[in-house]
Protein backbone atom coordinates (compact mmCIF):
# COMPACT_ATOMS: atom_id res chain seq x y z
CA UNK A 1 0.00 0.00 0.00
CA UNK A 2 1.44 3.53 -0.83
CA UNK A 3 0.38 6.30 1.04
CA UNK A 4 2.55 9.53 1.67
CA UNK A 5 1.10 12.45 2.98
CA UNK A 6 1.36 16.00 2.03
CA UNK A 7 4.46 16.64 4.66
CA UNK A 8 7.93 15.89 3.84
CA UNK A 9 10.42 15.86 7.06
CA UNK A 10 14.25 16.61 6.10
CA UNK A 11 16.12 15.34 9.25
CA UNK A 12 19.21 17.02 7.56
CA UNK A 13 18.00 20.53 8.91
CA UNK A 14 16.68 19.47 12.11
CA UNK A 15 19.07 19.70 14.54
CA UNK A 16 19.93 21.68 17.87
CA UNK A 17 21.34 23.73 16.01
CA UNK A 18 19.54 24.87 12.62
CA UNK A 19 16.67 25.23 15.59
CA UNK A 20 18.79 27.73 17.63
CA UNK A 21 19.61 29.74 14.58
CA UNK A 22 16.85 30.19 12.62
CA UNK A 23 14.57 30.91 15.77
CA UNK A 24 16.17 31.94 18.57
CA UNK A 25 18.88 34.06 17.59
CA UNK A 26 17.83 37.10 19.77
CA UNK A 27 20.69 39.45 18.90
CA UNK A 28 19.58 39.79 15.65
CA UNK A 29 15.96 41.35 17.09
CA UNK A 30 17.97 43.40 19.90
CA UNK A 31 19.83 45.47 16.60
CA UNK A 32 16.26 46.14 15.74
CA UNK A 33 15.02 46.64 19.43
CA UNK A 34 13.51 50.23 18.54
CA UNK A 35 11.53 49.05 15.60
CA UNK A 36 10.04 45.94 17.53
CA UNK A 37 9.20 48.10 21.08
CA UNK A 38 7.48 50.79 19.02
CA UNK A 39 5.53 48.29 17.04
CA UNK A 40 4.39 46.99 20.13
CA UNK A 41 2.88 50.13 20.92
CA UNK A 42 1.01 50.92 18.15
CA UNK A 43 -0.43 47.32 19.09
CA UNK A 44 -1.16 48.32 22.70
CA UNK A 45 -2.69 51.64 22.03
CA UNK A 46 -4.45 50.17 18.92
CA UNK A 47 -6.21 47.58 21.14
CA UNK A 48 -6.91 50.25 24.06
CA UNK A 49 -8.42 52.73 21.83
CA UNK A 50 -10.33 49.62 19.97
CA UNK A 51 -11.78 48.51 23.54
CA UNK A 52 -12.61 51.47 25.30
CA UNK A 53 -14.77 52.53 22.45
CA UNK A 54 -15.74 49.19 21.65
CA UNK A 55 -17.16 49.16 24.93
CA UNK A 56 -19.12 52.64 24.55
CA UNK A 57 -20.39 51.50 21.50
CA UNK A 58 -21.11 48.17 22.50
CA UNK A 59 -23.30 49.57 25.45
CA UNK A 60 -25.37 51.30 23.45
CA UNK A 61 -26.37 49.10 20.53
CA UNK A 62 -27.06 46.31 24.10
CA UNK A 63 -29.02 48.84 25.29
CA UNK A 64 -31.02 49.11 21.71
CA UNK A 65 -31.59 45.65 21.46
CA UNK A 66 -33.15 44.85 24.25
CA UNK A 67 -35.24 47.51 23.64
CA UNK A 68 -39.04 46.94 23.26
CA UNK A 69 -39.28 48.80 20.17
CA UNK A 70 -38.61 47.11 17.01
CA UNK A 71 -37.39 50.54 14.94
CA UNK A 72 -35.11 50.12 17.81
CA UNK A 73 -33.68 46.34 18.23
CA UNK A 74 -33.41 45.75 14.73
CA UNK A 75 -30.95 48.04 13.39
CA UNK A 76 -28.68 47.02 16.61
CA UNK A 77 -29.62 43.03 15.39
CA UNK A 78 -28.86 43.54 12.35
CA UNK A 79 -25.80 45.67 12.97
CA UNK A 80 -24.32 42.96 15.30
CA UNK A 81 -25.12 40.18 13.03
CA UNK A 82 -23.47 41.69 10.34
CA UNK A 83 -20.20 42.51 12.11
CA UNK A 84 -20.39 39.05 14.03
CA UNK A 85 -21.33 36.97 10.96
CA UNK A 86 -18.00 38.38 8.67
CA UNK A 87 -14.14 37.70 8.68
CA UNK A 88 -12.60 40.41 10.21
CA UNK A 89 -9.92 40.14 7.85
CA UNK A 90 -12.93 41.00 5.23
CA UNK A 91 -13.91 44.26 7.25
CA UNK A 92 -10.46 45.26 7.24
CA UNK A 93 -9.86 45.12 3.76
CA UNK A 94 -13.09 46.66 3.38
CA UNK A 95 -12.16 49.46 5.27
CA UNK A 96 -9.17 50.64 3.82
CA UNK A 97 -9.14 49.46 0.51
CA UNK A 98 -13.21 49.67 -0.83
CA UNK A 99 -14.40 52.61 0.90
CA UNK A 100 -12.50 55.01 -0.78
CA UNK A 101 -14.01 54.35 -4.16
CA UNK A 102 -16.83 55.93 -2.55
CA UNK A 103 -15.01 59.06 -1.86
CA UNK A 104 -14.14 57.49 2.00
CA UNK A 105 -10.62 57.76 2.46
CA UNK A 106 -8.62 56.81 5.86
CA UNK A 107 -5.41 59.19 5.69
CA UNK A 108 -4.03 57.04 9.01
CA UNK A 109 -3.17 53.37 8.76
CA UNK A 110 -4.06 53.37 12.75
CA UNK A 111 -7.07 54.94 11.93
CA UNK A 112 -7.92 52.67 9.51
CA UNK A 113 -7.01 50.04 11.83
CA UNK A 114 -8.76 51.31 15.08
CA UNK A 115 -12.43 52.05 13.03
CA UNK A 116 -12.60 48.15 11.60
CA UNK A 117 -11.24 47.00 14.99
CA UNK A 118 -13.23 49.39 17.09
CA UNK A 119 -16.67 48.28 14.89
CA UNK A 120 -16.16 44.79 15.25
CA UNK A 121 -15.55 44.64 18.85
CA UNK A 122 -18.33 46.80 19.70
CA UNK A 123 -20.91 43.92 18.09
CA UNK A 124 -19.25 41.66 20.65
CA UNK A 125 -19.49 43.84 23.13
CA UNK A 126 -23.17 44.35 22.79
CA UNK A 127 -23.66 40.47 23.05
CA UNK A 128 -21.84 41.21 26.59
CA UNK A 129 -23.81 43.87 27.73
CA UNK A 130 -26.84 42.09 26.88
CA UNK A 131 -26.32 39.02 28.51
CA UNK A 132 -25.01 41.05 31.61
CA UNK A 133 -28.09 43.10 31.31
CA UNK A 134 -30.41 39.78 30.87
CA UNK A 135 -28.62 37.97 33.52
CA UNK A 136 -29.74 40.68 36.38
CA UNK A 137 -32.93 39.39 37.95
CA UNK A 138 -36.07 40.81 36.59
CA UNK A 139 -37.20 41.82 40.19
CA UNK A 140 -34.75 44.56 39.99
CA UNK A 141 -36.63 46.08 36.96
CA UNK A 142 -39.49 44.90 38.61
CA UNK A 143 -38.56 46.87 41.93
CA UNK A 144 -37.28 49.71 40.50
CA UNK A 145 -40.42 50.64 38.38
CA UNK A 146 -42.85 50.02 41.39
CA UNK A 147 -40.74 52.38 43.12
CA UNK A 148 -41.13 55.44 40.82
CA UNK A 149 -38.19 55.22 38.82
CA UNK A 150 -38.53 55.08 34.56
CA UNK A 151 -37.16 52.34 32.74
CA UNK A 152 -34.66 54.77 31.63
CA UNK A 153 -33.65 55.18 35.20
CA UNK A 154 -33.78 52.11 36.31
CA UNK A 155 -31.41 50.33 33.61
CA UNK A 156 -29.36 53.06 34.14
CA UNK A 157 -29.19 53.17 37.98
CA UNK A 158 -30.14 50.02 38.80
CA UNK A 159 -29.57 47.25 36.27
CA UNK A 160 -26.60 48.74 34.21
CA UNK A 161 -24.45 48.95 37.28
CA UNK A 162 -24.93 45.61 38.40
CA UNK A 163 -24.14 44.24 35.18
CA UNK A 164 -21.40 46.32 34.70
CA UNK A 165 -19.55 44.11 37.14
CA UNK A 166 -20.98 40.91 35.94
CA UNK A 167 -19.34 41.43 32.09
CA UNK A 168 -15.72 42.55 33.66
CA UNK A 169 -14.32 39.03 33.19
CA UNK A 170 -15.55 38.84 29.03
CA UNK A 171 -14.83 41.92 28.93
CA UNK A 172 -11.04 41.40 29.46
CA UNK A 173 -11.48 38.35 27.79
CA UNK A 174 -12.70 40.37 24.64
CA UNK A 175 -9.77 42.64 25.20
CA UNK A 176 -7.13 39.86 24.92
CA UNK A 177 -9.11 38.72 21.74
CA UNK A 178 -8.64 42.62 20.40
CA UNK A 179 -4.38 42.65 21.47
CA UNK A 180 -4.39 39.24 19.03
CA UNK A 181 -6.54 40.43 16.58
CA UNK A 182 -4.57 43.76 16.00
CA UNK A 183 -1.74 41.67 14.06
CA UNK A 184 -5.08 41.06 11.30
CA UNK A 185 -4.32 44.73 10.71
CA UNK A 186 -1.21 43.93 9.54
CA UNK A 187 -2.30 43.36 6.17
CA UNK A 188 -3.06 47.02 5.38
CA UNK A 189 0.61 47.53 5.97
CA UNK A 190 0.19 48.95 8.93
CA UNK A 191 3.53 48.25 11.24
CA UNK A 192 1.85 46.73 14.47
CA UNK A 193 4.01 44.06 15.83
CA UNK A 194 3.60 41.03 13.59
CA UNK A 195 4.22 43.17 10.45
CA UNK A 196 7.65 45.29 12.07
CA UNK A 197 8.42 41.45 12.56
CA UNK A 198 7.75 39.79 9.18
CA UNK A 199 9.35 43.33 7.77
CA UNK A 200 12.76 41.76 9.73
CA UNK A 201 12.06 38.13 9.14
CA UNK A 202 12.29 39.01 5.12
CA UNK A 203 14.97 42.00 5.67
CA UNK A 204 16.91 38.60 7.16
CA UNK A 205 15.12 35.60 6.23
CA UNK A 206 15.39 34.24 10.44
CA UNK A 207 12.05 33.34 12.00
CA UNK A 208 13.13 34.58 15.36
CA UNK A 209 11.53 38.14 14.73
CA UNK A 210 8.13 35.70 14.56
CA UNK A 211 9.42 34.03 17.76
CA UNK A 212 9.69 37.41 19.72
CA UNK A 213 6.39 38.24 18.38
CA UNK A 214 4.96 35.72 19.84
CA UNK A 215 6.41 35.80 22.83
CA UNK A 216 5.53 39.48 23.70
CA UNK A 217 1.96 39.21 22.36
CA UNK A 218 2.22 35.59 24.89
CA UNK A 219 3.17 38.35 27.84
CA UNK A 220 0.72 40.65 26.96
CA UNK A 221 -2.00 38.61 26.79
CA UNK A 222 -1.51 35.62 29.65
CA UNK A 223 -1.60 38.15 32.61
CA UNK A 224 -4.88 39.55 31.52
CA UNK A 225 -6.22 35.61 30.39
CA UNK A 226 -5.46 34.97 34.24
CA UNK A 227 -6.98 37.86 35.52
CA UNK A 228 -10.41 37.54 33.78
CA UNK A 229 -10.27 33.70 34.94
CA UNK A 230 -9.38 35.09 38.62
CA UNK A 231 -12.68 37.85 38.73
CA UNK A 232 -15.04 35.47 37.03
CA UNK A 233 -14.31 32.78 39.84
CA UNK A 234 -14.65 35.30 42.65
CA UNK A 235 -17.92 36.74 41.19
CA UNK A 236 -18.85 33.42 40.88
CA UNK A 237 -18.43 32.62 44.93
CA UNK A 238 -20.08 35.95 45.42
CA UNK A 239 -23.21 34.97 43.60
CA UNK A 240 -23.12 31.67 44.33
CA UNK B 1 -22.09 -0.84 19.54
CA UNK B 2 -21.57 -0.96 15.37
CA UNK B 3 -20.98 2.59 15.51
CA UNK B 4 -18.64 1.66 18.14
CA UNK B 5 -16.50 -0.88 16.16
CA UNK B 6 -16.97 0.50 12.79
CA UNK B 7 -15.12 4.07 14.58
CA UNK B 8 -12.57 1.54 16.26
CA UNK B 9 -11.42 0.60 12.66
CA UNK B 10 -11.29 3.22 10.91
CA UNK B 11 -9.35 4.70 13.77
CA UNK B 12 -7.07 1.87 13.78
CA UNK B 13 -7.00 2.12 9.85
CA UNK B 14 -5.71 5.87 9.95
CA UNK B 15 -2.88 4.86 12.61
CA UNK B 16 -1.70 1.93 10.20
CA UNK B 17 -1.89 4.99 7.19
CA UNK B 18 0.03 7.41 9.25
CA UNK B 19 2.29 4.62 10.20
CA UNK B 20 3.21 3.46 6.84
CA UNK B 21 3.77 7.16 5.75
CA UNK B 22 5.64 7.77 8.07
CA UNK B 23 8.22 5.23 6.73
CA UNK B 24 7.67 5.97 3.75
CA UNK B 25 8.69 9.82 4.23
CA UNK B 26 11.53 9.00 6.08
CA UNK B 27 13.15 5.89 3.79
CA UNK B 28 12.54 8.67 0.92
CA UNK B 29 14.52 11.50 2.75
CA UNK B 30 16.97 8.97 3.57
CA UNK B 31 17.72 7.61 0.23
CA UNK B 32 19.56 10.48 -2.57
CA UNK B 33 18.36 8.39 -5.21
CA UNK B 34 16.99 11.35 -7.58
CA UNK B 35 14.79 8.93 -9.24
CA UNK B 36 12.35 11.49 -10.79
CA UNK B 37 13.58 15.01 -11.21
CA UNK B 38 10.86 16.09 -13.19
CA UNK B 39 8.32 17.21 -10.79
CA UNK B 40 9.15 20.65 -9.47
CA UNK B 41 7.47 22.74 -7.74
CA UNK B 42 7.99 26.65 -8.64
CA UNK B 43 6.87 29.42 -6.20
CA UNK B 44 5.91 32.53 -7.19
CA UNK B 45 4.10 35.93 -6.06
CA UNK B 46 1.60 35.92 -8.79
CA UNK B 47 0.84 39.29 -8.71
CA UNK B 48 3.32 41.14 -10.55
CA UNK B 49 2.26 41.51 -14.13
CA UNK B 50 3.52 41.61 -16.36
CA UNK B 51 5.75 38.87 -15.09
CA UNK B 52 3.28 37.10 -13.12
CA UNK B 53 -0.35 37.36 -12.46
CA UNK B 54 -3.43 35.43 -12.87
CA UNK B 55 -5.41 35.17 -16.45
CA UNK B 56 -8.64 33.12 -16.61
CA UNK B 57 -6.96 30.84 -13.27
CA UNK B 58 -3.71 30.37 -14.96
CA UNK B 59 -0.97 32.35 -14.16
CA UNK B 60 0.98 33.85 -17.15
CA UNK B 61 3.47 36.35 -17.65
CA UNK B 62 7.12 37.02 -18.80
CA UNK B 63 7.97 35.00 -16.09
CA UNK B 64 5.44 31.77 -16.49
CA UNK B 65 6.43 31.53 -20.28
CA UNK B 66 10.19 31.50 -19.92
CA UNK B 67 9.49 29.12 -17.00
CA UNK B 68 7.49 27.20 -19.59
CA UNK B 69 10.02 27.48 -21.88
CA UNK B 70 12.75 26.37 -19.81
CA UNK B 71 10.92 23.55 -18.32
CA UNK B 72 10.34 22.19 -21.77
CA UNK B 73 14.22 22.17 -23.09
CA UNK B 74 14.57 20.48 -19.42
CA UNK B 75 12.56 18.34 -19.02
CA UNK B 76 11.19 19.33 -16.08
CA UNK B 77 7.29 19.23 -15.36
CA UNK B 78 6.74 22.24 -13.34
CA UNK B 79 3.87 23.00 -10.72
CA UNK B 80 3.24 26.82 -9.83
CA UNK B 81 2.77 27.74 -6.27
CA UNK B 82 1.40 31.32 -5.61
CA UNK B 83 2.99 32.81 -2.16
CA UNK B 84 3.63 36.31 -1.20
CA UNK B 85 6.96 37.45 -1.98
CA UNK B 86 8.70 37.73 1.43
CA UNK B 87 8.33 34.26 1.76
CA UNK B 88 10.31 33.16 -0.81
CA UNK B 89 13.81 33.09 0.15
CA UNK B 90 12.43 31.12 3.71
CA UNK B 91 10.56 28.55 1.55
CA UNK B 92 13.60 27.92 -0.85
CA UNK B 93 16.46 27.58 2.20
CA UNK B 94 13.84 25.23 4.30
CA UNK B 95 13.05 23.40 0.52
CA UNK B 96 8.99 24.05 0.86
CA UNK B 97 9.55 24.87 -2.93
CA UNK B 98 12.30 23.53 -5.82
CA UNK B 99 12.69 26.83 -7.39
CA UNK B 100 11.32 30.17 -7.84
CA UNK B 101 10.63 32.54 -10.86
CA UNK B 102 9.19 35.70 -9.59
CA UNK B 103 11.42 38.95 -10.87
CA UNK B 104 13.49 38.66 -8.34
CA UNK B 105 16.51 40.45 -7.99
CA UNK B 106 20.07 38.68 -8.21
CA UNK B 107 21.59 40.16 -4.94
CA UNK B 108 24.45 39.15 -2.88
CA UNK B 109 22.67 39.17 0.61
CA UNK B 110 19.86 37.06 -0.89
CA UNK B 111 22.52 35.05 -2.67
CA UNK B 112 23.99 34.09 0.81
CA UNK B 113 21.10 31.74 1.42
CA UNK B 114 19.87 31.16 -1.79
CA UNK B 115 21.31 29.80 -4.93
CA UNK B 116 20.48 31.59 -8.36
CA UNK B 117 20.63 31.34 -12.40
CA UNK B 118 21.96 33.17 -14.80
CA UNK B 119 20.06 36.30 -14.94
CA UNK B 120 17.36 36.74 -17.38
CA UNK B 121 16.51 40.04 -17.14
CA UNK B 122 17.50 43.60 -17.16
CA UNK B 123 15.50 45.35 -14.48
CA UNK B 124 15.88 48.94 -12.71
CA UNK B 125 14.20 50.46 -10.39
CA UNK B 126 11.03 53.71 -10.29
CA UNK B 127 9.45 56.22 -8.91
CA UNK B 128 5.85 56.32 -9.78
CA UNK B 129 3.65 59.24 -8.98
CA UNK B 130 0.46 60.38 -9.32
CA UNK B 131 0.59 62.48 -12.73
CA UNK B 132 -0.87 65.82 -11.01
CA UNK B 133 1.63 65.37 -7.83
CA UNK B 134 4.13 67.67 -8.81
CA UNK B 135 7.06 65.19 -7.67
CA UNK B 136 9.66 64.92 -10.41
CA UNK B 137 12.14 63.44 -8.78
CA UNK B 138 13.31 61.17 -5.62
CA UNK B 139 14.40 64.79 -3.75
CA UNK B 140 10.84 66.03 -4.22
CA UNK B 141 9.69 63.49 -1.95
CA UNK B 142 9.91 65.63 1.24
CA UNK B 143 7.83 63.81 3.72
CA UNK B 144 5.61 62.35 1.40
CA UNK B 145 4.60 58.47 2.17
CA UNK B 146 6.39 56.36 -0.20
CA UNK B 147 4.53 52.47 -0.62
CA UNK B 148 6.71 49.68 -1.57
CA UNK B 149 6.55 45.62 -1.50
CA UNK B 150 7.90 44.02 1.89
CA UNK B 151 11.16 42.01 1.11
CA UNK B 152 11.81 43.52 -2.52
CA UNK B 153 14.54 45.38 -3.83
CA UNK B 154 12.06 48.20 -3.80
CA UNK B 155 12.31 48.26 -0.27
CA UNK B 156 15.68 48.32 0.20
CA UNK B 157 15.77 51.26 -2.02
CA UNK B 158 13.36 53.20 -0.59
CA UNK B 159 15.27 52.48 3.13
CA UNK B 160 18.47 53.76 1.29
CA UNK B 161 16.84 56.87 0.63
CA UNK B 162 15.80 57.06 4.14
CA UNK B 163 19.42 57.15 5.33
CA UNK B 164 20.00 59.87 2.84
CA UNK B 165 17.77 61.49 3.96
CA UNK B 166 15.85 62.11 0.52
CA UNK B 167 12.68 60.67 1.70
CA UNK B 168 11.81 62.08 5.38
CA UNK B 169 8.05 60.42 5.30
CA UNK B 170 6.67 57.11 6.10
CA UNK B 171 7.95 54.03 3.97
CA UNK B 172 4.48 51.24 4.07
CA UNK B 173 4.94 48.09 3.25
CA UNK B 174 2.41 46.44 1.53
CA UNK B 175 2.22 42.29 1.19
CA UNK B 176 1.62 42.32 -2.63
CA UNK B 177 2.20 45.35 -4.92
CA UNK B 178 -1.54 45.28 -6.12
CA UNK B 179 -2.17 46.69 -2.61
CA UNK B 180 0.19 49.46 -3.47
CA UNK B 181 -0.96 50.30 -6.21
CA UNK B 182 -4.43 50.09 -5.21
CA UNK B 183 -3.61 52.42 -1.86
CA UNK B 184 -2.03 54.69 -4.29
CA UNK B 185 -4.55 55.59 -7.05
CA UNK B 186 -6.74 55.73 -3.69
CA UNK B 187 -4.29 58.54 -3.02
CA UNK B 188 -3.95 56.95 0.54
CA UNK B 189 -0.33 56.92 -0.29
CA UNK B 190 1.98 59.19 -2.21
CA UNK B 191 4.40 56.97 -4.47
CA UNK B 192 5.82 54.07 -5.37
CA UNK B 193 9.34 52.67 -5.44
CA UNK B 194 9.17 49.63 -7.62
CA UNK B 195 10.77 47.77 -10.51
CA UNK B 196 10.49 49.36 -13.38
CA UNK B 197 8.51 47.36 -15.67
CA UNK B 198 5.26 46.60 -13.70
CA UNK B 199 4.91 50.10 -12.36
CA UNK B 200 5.13 50.96 -16.06
CA UNK B 201 2.40 48.36 -17.46
CA UNK B 202 0.55 49.97 -13.82
CA UNK B 203 0.84 53.60 -15.39
CA UNK B 204 -0.13 52.16 -18.66
CA UNK B 205 -3.52 50.62 -17.63
CA UNK B 206 -4.21 53.79 -15.19
CA UNK B 207 -5.56 56.00 -18.22
CA UNK B 208 -2.75 58.43 -17.30
CA UNK B 209 -3.98 58.95 -13.92
CA UNK B 210 -0.33 57.89 -12.80
CA UNK B 211 3.12 58.43 -14.65
CA UNK B 212 6.88 56.76 -13.85
CA UNK B 213 9.26 60.30 -13.09
CA UNK B 214 12.31 58.80 -12.22
CA UNK B 215 13.81 55.67 -13.74
CA UNK B 216 16.67 55.10 -10.67
CA UNK B 217 19.26 52.91 -12.42
CA UNK B 218 20.44 49.76 -10.06
CA UNK B 219 21.87 48.01 -12.65
CA UNK B 220 20.06 44.94 -10.97
CA UNK B 221 18.84 41.57 -12.39
CA UNK B 222 16.68 39.08 -11.90
CA UNK B 223 17.32 35.49 -11.71
CA UNK B 224 15.22 32.32 -10.75
CA UNK B 225 16.18 31.21 -7.70
CA UNK B 226 16.74 27.94 -5.92
CA UNK B 227 17.34 26.42 -2.76
CA UNK B 228 21.57 26.18 -1.95
CA UNK B 229 23.41 23.44 -4.06
CA UNK B 230 20.10 22.63 -6.09
CA UNK B 231 20.75 20.01 -9.31
CA UNK B 232 18.64 22.25 -10.80
CA UNK B 233 20.81 25.21 -11.53
CA UNK B 234 23.02 23.49 -14.23
CA UNK B 235 19.91 22.26 -16.47
CA UNK B 236 17.90 25.77 -15.86
CA UNK B 237 20.93 27.67 -16.85
CA UNK B 238 22.14 25.78 -20.34
CA UNK B 239 18.46 25.77 -21.28
CA UNK B 240 17.91 29.78 -20.72
CA UNK B 241 21.39 29.80 -22.62
CA UNK B 242 20.05 27.91 -25.22
CA UNK B 243 16.57 30.31 -25.38
CA UNK B 244 18.77 33.51 -25.43
CA UNK B 245 20.81 32.65 -28.21
CA UNK B 246 17.66 31.08 -30.38
CA UNK B 247 15.68 34.13 -30.46
CA UNK B 248 13.23 32.89 -27.99
CA UNK B 249 14.04 35.56 -25.14
CA UNK B 250 13.22 38.45 -27.57
CA UNK B 251 9.97 36.77 -28.91
CA UNK B 252 8.37 36.34 -25.23
CA UNK B 253 10.28 39.91 -24.31
CA UNK B 254 8.29 41.67 -27.15
CA UNK B 255 5.05 39.47 -26.43
CA UNK B 256 5.24 40.93 -22.77
CA UNK B 257 7.05 44.53 -22.20
CA UNK B 258 5.82 45.59 -25.52
CA UNK B 259 9.08 46.48 -27.48
CA UNK B 260 12.69 44.66 -28.24
CA UNK B 261 15.01 44.32 -25.27
CA UNK B 262 18.09 46.97 -25.97
CA UNK B 263 20.34 43.99 -24.44
CA UNK B 264 19.98 40.48 -23.60
CA UNK B 265 21.72 40.29 -20.10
Amino acid sequence: MQFELPIEFDPGDFSLETIRESYLDFGLVFENADAILQAVLVTVLLAFFAEALGVVLGLVFALLKISRFRILSFPAQLYIDVFRGTPLLVQIIFIYFATPLIGLRFESLFFAGLTALTLNSAAYVAEIFRSGIQSIDRGQMEAGRASGLSYGQTMRYIVVPQAFRRVIPPLTNEFVVIIKDTSIVSVIGLEELLRAARVLQSATANATPLVVAALIYLAICLPLIYLANGLERRLNRRTA
Amino acid sequence: MKVLRSLALVALALVGLVAVAACGGSGGGGSDGEASAEDVKVASDIAYPPFEYEKGGEPVGFDIDLMDEIAKRANLNVEYQNVTFDGIIGGLSSNLYDASISSMTITPERAKKIDFSDPYFNADQSLLVPSDSGVGSVDDLGDATVGVQLGTTGEIKAKEFKEQGKVQGEIRTFDTIEDAFAALNNGQIDAIINDLAVSQDEAKNSGGDLKIVQVIPTGEQYGIAFPKDSDLVAPVNKALAEIKEDGTYEKIYKKWIGRAPEEIP
